[in-house]
Parts: structure tokens; C-alpha cells; sequence
């Protein structure tokens, strides 16, 4: 059977994928060099910011793997980055919640924009439980305190049979490993959906283009009527 | 001053609970959030898209 070369063929999944990708998001669209106008403002900010305190939180976090769970209690080092790596979580937090609320405010699921709002949604879900169970396995009174209460809430949602906060093991690994790579592929489809249908613009954009427009039309009658 | 090792006080309102630190830091992001849409962001260079 002789192989083809054809990069019009159709009949495999590899073909149609690589089309759809180079349609959607084209190496201009995927690392845009420039903005539009209505970008240049303190709100936009926030998300890149999220961004880079995630960026941290999984730099430290992978040195604190490198070391173990009791690295923090023995070595002044691993004390420095288990609080980086706290703290880093708490700016992560802080700046997602902040473009939350310049998202909402702003409606930026309009524009067929549904999916970045939703995989940012639960993104944000999934990190709070990624945040719990790092509380858990700090392994100190107050992850003690954390777990004692925890169990009830997750009893509550009805998965206390799955999750168990006394499982140090489970916990761990729910925390290193599960939670962080549901976070990841999530803040990856929402950063190529961003790319795909570009930064939301303003709600009154129409509007306000419509009358630059105009005024741009009047100009130009009043130079060469 | 307060002693950073000793439990937070806490402020009741009715059903609200809240933390004098969980207070301020929230009170804090509201002030980011105001200043983030208030504040003039530096004028764009060449890195602006003519039209979208």
C-alpha cells in the first residue's frame, strides 16, 4: 500500500486536527506581538498576573517534591521555600479573585466566549481544592485543625468516601499530582481560548467605535469637502 | 500590639463572621479592584493593533 504525502487527506484524525488548529489559531493569533487599544488598562492585568504567581507556586512546589514533607520542619531552607510556596498561593488567590471580578463585570463570556469563562470557573474550583489539601499536608496543628474540619465538608458534598483527610498518602498525592495537572490543562485551555477569540473588548466597544468613526468621517468632509 | 502567635479577633455582623486580617484583606482587594479601573494606564507604543 503506498504511503501519501498528500497534506489534503482528509481521512485522519492527525490531518483534520492540525487544519482545525492552523484555522483557529494561527502562530500570529497564538503569539500576538501586539493589542488592541482597549487592553491598556490596570483591569487586563490581573489575569497575567494570576499567571505568573501560578508559575511560582509550581516552581517552588516542584523544589519542595525534591526534598520531601518534612524538609520544612527540618531545614531553614526548605522552611523559605515551603512559605514561598504559601505565599505564592495566597497572591495566586488574590489575583485570580480580583480577575474574577473584572471578568464578571465586564460580561467577557460574551462574544462566544462561553468556554474561556467556564474552564476559568472551574480552574478556580479545583484550586481551592488544590489549596485545601495542601493545608492538609503541612503537617502541623494547624493542617490537624484544617483536616478535622474538612472532613465534614467533604462528608457533606458526599465524597468523604473517596477523600479521606487522615490519608496523609492520598492527600499528598491528590495535592502534588491530580489537582495540579486538572489546574494546568485547564489554565491552558483558558489561555488558547483567550488567544482564539482575543481579549474581550469593552461592553459600550460599539458604541464607542461607531462614534470615532464618525467623528472621523466629519473630519475628513471638513478637510477635503 | 497584637501577638502575631494568638488568634485572629474576629468581628460579628449578624450571620457574618469574619477575621480582623480576612477583613483587611479583603478590603484590600476591593481597593486594587477600584484602583484597577480608575488609574490611567501609560499610553499604548507601538505594540497597539490598528483594529481588531
Amino acid at each position: 500500500m503506498a504511503t501519501t504525502l498528500d497534506s489534503t487527506d482528509t481521512r485522519n484524525w492527525t490531518s483534520r486536527l492540525r487544519r482545525r488548529a492552523q484555522a483557529d489559531l494561527p502562530y500570529e493569533k497564538l503569539m500576538p506581538g501586539t493589542q488592541p487599544a482597549y487592553v491598556a488598562s490596570w483591569i487586563y492585568v490581573f489575569g497575567v498576573l494570576t499567571l505568573v504567581s501560578l508559575g511560582v507556586v509550581i516552581l517552588t512546589g516542584t523544589v519542595l517534591t525534591l526534598f520531601g514533607p518534612t524538609w520544612w520542619h527540618t531545614s531553614s531552607s526548605g522552611h523559605f521555600v515551603n512559605s514561598l510556596h504559601f505565599w505564592s498561593v495566597q497572591l495566586f488567590f488574590l489575583f485570580m479573585i480580583i480577575h474574577l471580578w473584572g471578568k464578571f463585570w465586564m460580561a467577557a463570556w460574551r462574544g462566544r466566549r462561553a468556554r474561556t469563562w467556564i474552564t476559568g470557573m472551574i480552574a478556580f474550583m479545583v484550586s481551592v481544592f488544590a489549596g485545601l489539601t495542601g493545608y492538609v499536608i503541612q503537617t502541623n496543628f494547624d493542617s490537624q485543625w484544617v483536616a478535622f474540619e474538612a472532613k465534614d465538608g467533604l462528608n457533606a458534598m458526599g465524597i468523604g468516601a473517596f477523600f479521606n483527610v487522615a490519608n496523609f498518602g492520598q492527600m499528598l498525592m491528590v495535592h502534588i499530582f491530580l489537582l495540579p495537572a486538572v489546574v494546568g490543562l485547564l489554565v491552558v485551555l483558558h489561555v488558547l481560548w483567550v488567544r482564539i477569540r482575543g481579549v474581550v473588548p469593552p461592553i459600550d466597544a460599539d458604541r464607542v467605535e461607531a462614534a470615532v468613526e464618525s467623528e472621523a468621517a466629519v473630519d475628513a468632509e471638513v478637510v477635503a469637502p | 500590639m497584637s501577638d502575631p502567635s494568638g488568634g485572629a479577633t474576629f468581628l460579628e455582623f449578624g450571620w457574618l463572621s469574619i477575621s480582623v486580617p480576612n477583613l483587611i484583606m479583603f478590603s484590600i482587594m476591593v481597593l486594587l479592584f477600584v484602583l484597577a479601573i480608575l488609574l490611567p494606564f501609560p499610553s499604548g507604543g507601538p505594540d497597539v493593533t490598528e483594529d481588531e
